[in-house]
């Protein structure tokens, strides 16, 4: 029994206040859908007939507006986003957390690392390679798969596996293959470049071969040629980059621009479901949150599983999913908000209608309804509506989620 | 045997999040360095090295004044730290990190006003402008954020109905939102935000098309007679309607994260307050904002990361009548690689942001942390 106090009135008070401001703009939003053109104009706030009125601008804005093609294209990417989403980071987030193999930690903070890089950086590429514009050349295959087992090479500088040195070989061996085949011939013909570029990189790699000489153990046959290979793979991707092959309408073709038609290098995926929902599949906060439940499920599960003879994924479905039900949910409910509500990435990849979802619907709606605000405010409340019906039902798991999550993560 | 198999299983189970990861997030990566020394319009052009980024600074060496202007600002507030560890000698401390601050601001002011003058202003601008948006936004929201996590930790009925009503601004999809404050905020006298103002007997403004400075519009941009000029004018109206909406969408989120930092203070801390005999407002001021600061140091990192990469409303509320005043970094860089097809630009200058973003998160940690209480 809580007794009455001034004081608690004065909260009540404020929290009213508060709650006003917050909801204002939802109840001007559903007011104003319901009124008739003549009524937004005037300083009105309440619609003189909100039925007939209304069922006219919501039915004018779903068929006429194309709105209910939109929502279900909304519909259709947002599941598929969730499907794609939930399958590889459940199966990513499951051997990070409970299967010691090589690599693992390395693995992990790449992912992490990425989380760190603005979305502006990333989505300039990633819209060439929707657009089906990168002819990925060989070389750049090459050159990030040097990169790669360099790194990995130098970040396990301390052990002695031959097994993994002569893994990293034969990804060197792979980089020289242009150099071998193409370049060769090539090298008489022009001279060898020389741009404070290539100094800075020969200045690099001289710093990483003198850590790589220093830190491992005793000079052996392998350890020279992975990192004779490596280092010449390095520098065959700058060949191939700058010696042009053939001129062509002044165009130079370089060996960097043989093509890889594969997928998503290749044919474009503007405007398809794919290139809408492919790209997002992979959420690193997500894996990251499951890896952390899952990693606190005791062993002796495992242990008791592993003798009934239970395999990985078995366990992963039958005992790890039913257990962390309450951070599944957390992280599709998120998801589903993100992908619900995605507005830069299907702006620049739908141009037609075709897959064009809710948010950049009611965008280019804006310009299209133009003084018709009753109708642009109709729209707006069938987006929302999906959203709020959504976090009604759930709004314990979104507070809890954001009030552990977001601090952990 | 047994060894093997789990290795397998493991690459297995990883290999479609790490293949998607790859092609779409670190690949992206090193691609948009790749174009960024490059010409590059529609297609690829010849190689510029770092010519693109020589267009966004105008000159290294002021562009590097500029850095080392901000890095000694860093030392300075360093050096002002160092006071509480040194009680005797503190106002040497605190002199010589004043001393080292007034170098570092002339250092920044005279870099940036080279800057200004040969890089690229629109870009330099949009920095400007992100910068009065963070600090419009980030502190007034977690302000807000407090005052409400305070008033809902009272012991009161119906917490969670207004959770619930707090917490809506924060999933409602940016884009409607920003719809509905786009008509909100607009120009004609019977917008809300006009009619709002009217009731207070003020005349109707242009909001979102409103391109004057505020202070402008305020005092006729003058203070005792100092004219306001360039960065010191500040934000423009249109930018500062943005902003309410950024405040609207955030303050009940930052109120659920403080509303958990509040649970996690001990009772026995207030008892022994309440012992002693403090007020309401002493206990707010000495228990529970320091103990909250760790959550306060949290939102404040976030939200001032997040203000420079937000895009969504900005693009959705931006009116061609405010003149490029709300033109942030990231609308900037989508501009430039969308309408101008400047992409090899874009790319550089948006790896300039992320290096600002990452000096921004280094600053962040080194100046407050010493100032957070962890447990």
């Amino acid at each position: 029994m809580i007794k009455f106090k001034p004081f608690n009135l004065l909260v009540y008070l404020l929290l009213a206040v508060g709650a006003f401001f917050a909801i204002l703009p939802f109840l001007w939003m559903i007011s104003t859908s319901l009124m008739s053109l003549g009524e937004t104009i005037n300083k009105q706030l309440i619609p003189s007939q909100p039925v007939s009125q209304g069922v006219e601008n919501y039915q004018a804005a779903w068929t006429e507006g194309e709105f209910s093609k939109y929502f279900f294209n909304s519909v259709l990417i947002t599941f598929t986003t969730l499907a794609g989403m939930l399958l590889t980071c459940v199966l990513a987030a499951y051997a990070f957390a409970r299967i010691q193999f090589p690599g693992r930690n390395i693995l992990f903070a790449l992912l992490l690392a990425t989380m760190m890089i603005p979305e502006a950086v990333t989505v300039i590429p990633l819209i060439k390679i929707i657009r089906g514009e990168i002819q990925l050349s060989l070389g750049f295959i090459f050159l990030l798969l040097a990169l790669l087992g360099y790194g990995i090479m130098l970040w396990r500088s301390k052990v002695a596996d031959y097994g993994r040195n002569i893994l990293l070989g034969l990804f060197s061996l792979i980089a020289l293959l242009p150099f071998v085949l193409k370049i060769v011939p090539q090298i008489q013909a022009s001279g060898f470049p020389s741009s404070t570029f290539l100094i800075a990189k020969v200045v690099l790699v001289a710093i990483a071969s003198y850590l790589y000489w220093q830190a491992r153990g005793k000079p052996s046959i392998v350890k020279a040629s992975v990192w004779l290979s490596l280092v010449v793979a390095i520098f065959a991707i700058d060949l191939a980059q700058i010696i042009p092959l053939a001129s062509d309408e002044g165009e130079s073709l370089h060996l960097s621009n043989w093509s890889m038609n594969f997928l998503p290098f290749g044919p474009s995926w503007m405007n398809t479901l794919q290139g809408l929902t492919v790209p997002f599949m992979a959420s690193i906060f997500n894996i990251f949150l499951l890896r952390q439940a899952f990693a606190k499920v005791p062993n002796e599960l495992w242990d008791a599983a592993r003798i009934d003879g239970t395999g990985h994924f078995r366990f992963l479905w039958q005992i790890m999913l039913p257990i962390n039900m309450p951070v599944m949910l957390t992280v599709t409910l998120f998801s589903f908000i993100g992908a619900w509500n995605a507005f830069m990435w299907p702006l620049l990849v739908t141009t037609t209608p075709r897959f064009r979802p809710l948010m950049v619907g009611l965008w280019n709606f804006v310009t299209e309804a133009g003084a018709e605000t009753q109708l642009l405010m109709a729209a707006s409340v069938i987006t929302i509506v999906p959203i709020l019906i959504v976090f009604f039902f759930t709004q314990k798991y979104f507070t809890e989620g954001i009030a552990s999550s977001g601090l952990k993560g | 045997m047994r060894k093997w198999r789990d290795n397998l299983t493991a690459y297995s189970f990883l290999a479609p999040a790490m293949l998607l990861t790859a092609v779409f997030g670190i690949f992206p990566i090193g691609y948009a360095v790749y174009m960024s020394l490059y010409r590059w319009r529609l297609r690829q052009g010849r190689f510029k090295g770092l010519d693109n980024y020589l267009e966004i600074v105008g000159s290294w060496t002021a562009a590097g004044q500029f850095f080392a202007g901000l890095i000694l600002l860093l030392v300075a507030a360093w050096v002002a730290m160092l006071a509480r560890d040194f009680r005797p000698q503190r106002w040497f401390f605190r002199l010589g990190g004043l001393a080292v601050a007034v170098g570092a601001i002339y250092l920044c002011q005279r870099g940036w006003g080279v800057m200004m003058d040969k890089g690229d202003d629109d870009f330099l601008q949009s920095l400007i402008t992100t910068l009065y948006y963070s600090l419009s936004t980030v502190p007034t929201q977690i302000a807000i954020g407090l005052g409400i996590a305070y008033l809902l930790f009272q012991n009161i009925k119906g917490k969670t109905f207004f959770r619930i009503l707090y917490f809506l601004p924060y999933i409602t999809p940016v884009v409607a939102g920003a719809v509905v404050f786009r008509i909100i905020f607009s120009q004609r006298e019977t917008g809300l935000a006009n009619q709002f103002i009217g009731f207070f007997g003020i005349e109707a403004q242009k909001w979102l098309a409103e391109s004057t400075p505020i202070s402008e519009l305020l005092f006729g941009g003058q203070i005792f007679g100092w004219q306001l000029e360039g960065i010191w004018a500040g934000p423009s109206l249109a930018l500062l309607s943005i902003a309410v909406f950024g405040i609207w969408q955030y303050a009940g989120y930052n109120a659920v994260i403080l509303l958990a930092g509040l649970s996690a203070i001990p009772r026995s801390f207030y008892e022994a307050a309440e012992v002693d005999g403090a007020n309401r407002w002493q206990i707010f001021r000495s228990i529970t904002v320091p103990l909250l600061s760790p959550f306060i140091f949290y939102l404040a990192i976030t939200g001032f990361i997040g203000t420079f990469q937000a895009f969504n409303h900005t693009y959705v509320m931006r009116d061609r009548f405010a003149r490029g005043t709300v033109n942030v970094t990231s609308v900037e860089i989508f501009d430039s690689f969308y309408l101008q097809n400047k992409f090899g630009y874009a790319a550089a200058e948006s790896i300039f942001l992320f290096f600002i973003i990452l000096l921004l998160t280094i600053a962040n940690f080194t100046i407050f942390n010493r100032r957070v209480v962890y447990d």
